[in-house]
């Protein structure tokens, strides 16, 4: 396929935000001054599973200081039966941070406490409910879907193979700035509300916080600018609501910052996914056949999750025979959300090990099983159960998988260093493994939201870029890239103007699903081009010619064929008799299907003796299309290693289950890897594959979350390449290492 | 975390070992029981009454990372005895001259406020990122004379008497910008940019005290600032190019 040339984009193109950032003075939610600010805290419930019978506040507004207390009787988000521990009870706002804590101590609750499941087999086979769905603890109906004959499938096969690996991890975003906001009511109008808040979402918030508070759309203005990770958690905001609560009733702004553990407790989190998974394959490696029942832990929070996980194994293959179940449980746990990728990585985790299993049934190499049974370009899409559903049989708009992990298996030396698992020791006495995993992802398509765009001229021949977006890593700044490519202009003359704000934005859908550079950056194509064409009508007197003859590249307008006979942007601008406003709606086609795809392969070390593991080594290949900042994509593809990297060893909610309590809301307790648990750069390597993608604004689809699905499945692999066992319990710590070499109970 | 001078700061009334038991109680309290009681979280079992009392003799581990002269980790115990009660009469506030970014600043503190608290609520120095305010993350990073240490895990009263220094203070308040700010730019060693303030006052203080650290080194010294979206080699890399090692 030929590519367009880029004068701008496919470059390495520095976060815009960068010298705020090193600076310190990107504002992030807090980072904000009002006279008599107040501050708040959350008492947050002590059971699983209760109900309050009583609540005395009387005690705590007494104390010295305190100026307001919320409670489920007036606070939207609260309720009187509580579902998880950690789920909000009463909110103080106080002169000083320290006075808010020691009210709640001070508020008297009388719970009715009630019974609770906190393990999903226990919600699956006993009668204890939840409390959450009427007399069930089941989302819904079992989402089910497949093509094919699944039993004439395996009939057909030479070789099956069936397992069940084990519950994935559920963890939290642990987003380094907790969920916080200043909630600050306007004294002189009445019901206008301002909230500084961390946000991948400004619109949605608005509309949750000005629904809660039953007041106009139109009153709430959400400002963002700096948010400190969000991974999914940032699309919810009950914090706001609080906030906007509590500082109504106590008259002055109120500034929310939750304490780390009560944001492990109340924020959400990634939830965990089991599969039943049974496949069936020719001699030759030819995939027959892949039934599969998968079961999602979603928490306290009752949606219908389950297709996320399934999804890899539903759309990565060409599989003529396919059926699949999928189950959403509730249990009295955190809320379960989104978190980058959603279910994909717990779906992969439970669906490479019988893929590995399979391929050595057929004595085959695991990278050779890929290339002849994935997606390619001359193939259609398997359709989806989860998101972007009933796509089934369209053509892709770009496809790249096969390339991924070819590029991944070549760079890590994949047919030099692969051997017969646990069959290599390296010269320190550690077992040497390998691995590669490879997916189709269904996020980094549309998100289907109402974008818009608006890019103005400014006097020194310049343009801003308006978007309603917030700033999450290099997002806004990917965007406004996007637009000097889009209106022929260098990457330095356009700038980042309003962002983050619902008040001087238009409408903007959030930042999840790795959907903002293709449906937020649609709207800025088409903004680039109305400016161009604006800029065209100007010139084209200018250069005695008319506009559709004209050309825009890097700052000139000339004409087509013909570049000596040419005028600068600037010098248009300055004959424009009005400034140029240009503007740009999303629009998103839907006759191919948009899916991003990624590999990673990984070596590690494993240490008989004590279980430890060392990532020696790693590579991701990642198809996002065109890249608009290559800092921005190597840096996302890094990030995705690390949390992942995580996510396999380390990083995991541990629930006792005999009281439904989490032990471990912190970040030692929740452990993520430090600089110390990550290869170093030479041991690490991003590669960025584009493919152009037919669908997206310039060619480009998502980017954010497919480079976090695929390296704890290949650590996984490579654990099992190592010691010839499979970790069935995550994540694989020592502990879970020595247990499955049979050296722990 | 380094151990500023106790004697100093006992002859001052204000003894950091006391500090650190309650910090220790405290956590104790979160590690085996529930959810912490400063979150005003009660603990299943226990009476639900105002004055919840916890106590506890458990021995906690806490691990010192240093980056003094030489880089290195030690390890200290501490003998935690915590109450955790209802409020104890008022807390008291202190008339402290503190010396921020070469600025002698005279100001009065709740006693009970972290540095973290004072450099941002009172002085307005929002480069110091609240994380966690446990000591976990590294995101509030600062250097009292001249040492990268974790802003919340001392109060402010006990900085009396330190040169304390915030990433406005190395650049001039963006003016003149240090050369691990230009390093970090030169290699955007950034996400979200949150922990980043922290990162840039942990790898100065690592080259104020080793000029030219290895690549293990800087990976101990980093090793307690959380970056989660995970930009770790780009740190790495920008922290090696100001020392010149690579």
């Amino acid at each position: 396929m030929s590519t367009p040339t880029f004068n701008v984009l496919s470059q390495p193109n520095p976060d815009l935000l960068l010298l705020q950032k090193v600076t310190g003075k990107l504002d992030y939610s807090t980072d904000h001054v009002f006279e008599g600010k107040l501050y708040a805290a959350m008492l947050g419930s002590p059971y699983p599973h209760a109900k309050i019978t009583a609540i005395d506040t009387s005690a705590a507004m007494a104390l010295p200081g305190v100026k307001a207390v919320t409670t489920y009787l007036d606070c939207p988000i609260m309720t009187q039966e509580l579902f998880y521990v950690g789920q909000e009870v009463c909110g103080v706002a106080a002169t000083d941070p320290h006075i808010a804590s020691q009210a709640l101590l001070l508020v008297k609750v009388t719970y009715s406490v009630l019974p609770f499941v906190t393990n999903i087999d226990a919600a699956i086979t006993n009668n204890t409910l939840t409390g959450l769905i009427p007399n069930t603890n089941e989302v819904g109906e079992p989402l089910t879907g497949g093509w094919g004959d699944v039993n004439a499938g395996f009939a057909a096969s030479d070789v099956t193979v069936e397992d069940t690996i084990g519950m994935s991890a559920s963890y939290q975003h642990s987003t380094l700035e907790p969920r916080s906001c200043i909630a600050v009511w306007d004294n002189l109008v009445q019901d206008q509300l301002t909230i500084y808040t961390d946000c991948q979402n400004p619109f949605s918030f608005r509309s949750t916080v000005a629904g809660a508070l039953n007041i106009p759309l139109e009153n709430v203005t959400i400002k963002t600018h700096g948010t400190g990770g969000a991974f999914g958690d940032l699309n919810f905001n009950t914090h706001n609501v609080v906030a906007a609560v509590l500082a109504k009733k106590a008259g002055a702004p109120v500034q929310y910052h939750l304490s780390r553990k009560q944001n492990y407790l109340s924020s959400t989190q990634q939830y965990a996914d089991r599969g039943d998974i049974k496949l069936g394959a020719k001699s030759d490696g030819t995939l027959m056949a892949i039934q599969a029942t998968f079961w999602t832990d979603i928490g306290a929070f009752p949606w219908p999750a389950v297709g996320d996980a399934i999804s890899p194994l539903q759309i990565t293959f060409n599989v003529p025979n396919a059926s699949f179940t999928g189950h959403t449980i509730t249990t009295n746990k955190p809320q379960g959300a989104y978190w980058r990728c959603v279910g994909e990585p717990g779906g992969l985790f439970d669906m490479e090990p019988v893929i590995e299993q399979l391929c050595a049934k057929l004595n085959m190499d695991k990278v050779q099983f890929l290339l002849k049974n994935v997606k390619t370009m001359n193939d259609t899409d398997n359709g989806s159960l989860g998101l972007n559903a009933g796509q089934s049989g369209l053509p892709f708009s770009s496809m790249a998988l096969a390339k991924c992990i070819q590029d991944a298996a070549n760079s890590i030396g994949w047919t030099t260093k692969w051997h017969a698992p646990g069959t290599k020791v390296l010269s320190d006495g550690r077992y040497h493994g390998i691995g590669i995993s490879g997916f189709v992802c269904n996020k980094g398509t549309s998100g289907g939201d109402i974008d818009c765009a608006i890019i103005n001229s400014t006097t020194d021949g310049g343009f801003f870029l308006n978007v309603g977006i917030s700033s999450i890593q290099d997002t806004v700044s990917a965007l406004t890239y996007l637009a000097a490519e889009a209106i022929g202009v260098s990457a330095g003359d356009v700038r980042i103007g309003a962002y983050g704000d619902t008040s001087v934005t238009q409408n903007c859908g959030g930042q999840g699903g790795s959907t903002r550079c293709i449906t937020t950056g649609a709207a800025v194509l088409q903004a680039g081009l109305d400016v161009q064409s604006q800029l065209f009508a100007v010139a084209a007197p200018m250069l005695k010619t008319t506009p559709d003859k004209l050309s825009a590249k890097l700052g000139n307008i000339f004409v087509t064929g013909t570049p000596t006979q040419s005028v600068t942007v600037a010098a248009v601008l300055a004959a424009s008799p009005n400034p140029i406003v240009g503007r740009g709606y999303n629009t998103y086609p839907t006759k191919m299907v948009t899916r991003t795809t990624c590999a990673t392969a990984a070596e590690v070390a494993v240490d008989e003796a004590t279980g430890a593991i060392e990532v020696l080594d790693m590579v991701t290949a990642d198809d996002v299309g065109t890249s608009l900042t290559h800092n921005g994509t190597t840096n996302q593809i890094m990030g995705g290693a690390v949390q992942s990297l995580g996510y396999a060893l380390m990083w995991s909610w541990f629930v006792d289950d005999s009281v439904g309590v989490p032990m471990n809301p912190s970040f030692l307790g929740h452990r993520f890897p430090t600089q110390n648990d990550f290869p170093t750069p030479d041991n690490f390597t991003a590669i960025i594959e584009e493919s152009y993608d037919k669908n997206g604004p310039l060619g480009v689809k998502g980017l954010g979350e497919p480079p976090l699905a695929t390296p704890a499945a290949a650590i996984v692999n490579a654990i099992y390449n190592a010691t010839g066992k499979w970790v069935r319990s995550q994540p694989a710590t020592p502990w879970a290492v020595l247990k499955a070499l049979g050296k722990s109970q | 975390m380094t151990e500023p001078d106790d004697e100093l700061i006992e002859k001052k009334g204000v003894s950091r070992r006391n500090f650190m038991k309650g910090a220790v109680a405290g956590a104790v309290v979160g590690a085996v029981v529930v959810a912490g009681v400063e979150e005003g979280v009660r603990i299943p079992g226990l009476p639900k009454s105002a004055a919840t009392t916890v106590t506890s003799t458990k021995t906690v581990t806490t691990t010192v990372t240093g980056t003094g002269t030489g880089t290195g980790t030690g390890t200290g115990t501490g003998t935690g005895t915590g109450t955790s009660t209802t409020p104890t009469g008022p807390v008291t506030s202190k008339v402290v001259t503190l010396t921020v970014n070469g600025n002698p600043q005279t100001l009065l503190v709740q006693a009970n406020w972290s540095l973290l608290e004072v450099l941002r609520e009172k002085l307005n120095l929002f480069s110091v990122h609240d994380g966690c305010s446990l000591g976990e993350c590294g995101a509030c990073t600062i250097m009292m004379d001249g040492m990268g240490i974790n802003s919340c895990q001392i109060l402010a009263i006990e900085a009396e008497g330190h040169q304390i220094t915030t990433l406005e203070g190395i650049s001039d308040y963006g003016n003149n910008l240090d050369p691990v700010q230009k390093a970090f730019i030169a290699n955007q060693a950034e996400g979200c940019g949150y922990c980043t303030p922290g990162q840039i006052m942990q790898a100065r203080a690592l080259l104020n005290a080793i000029p030219k650290p290895t690549t293990a080194q800087i990976r101990t010294a980093m090793g307690g600032n959380l970056c989660i979206c995970g930009v770790y080699n780009r740190i790495l890399t920008a922290v090696a190019s100001v020392g010149g090692s690579s």
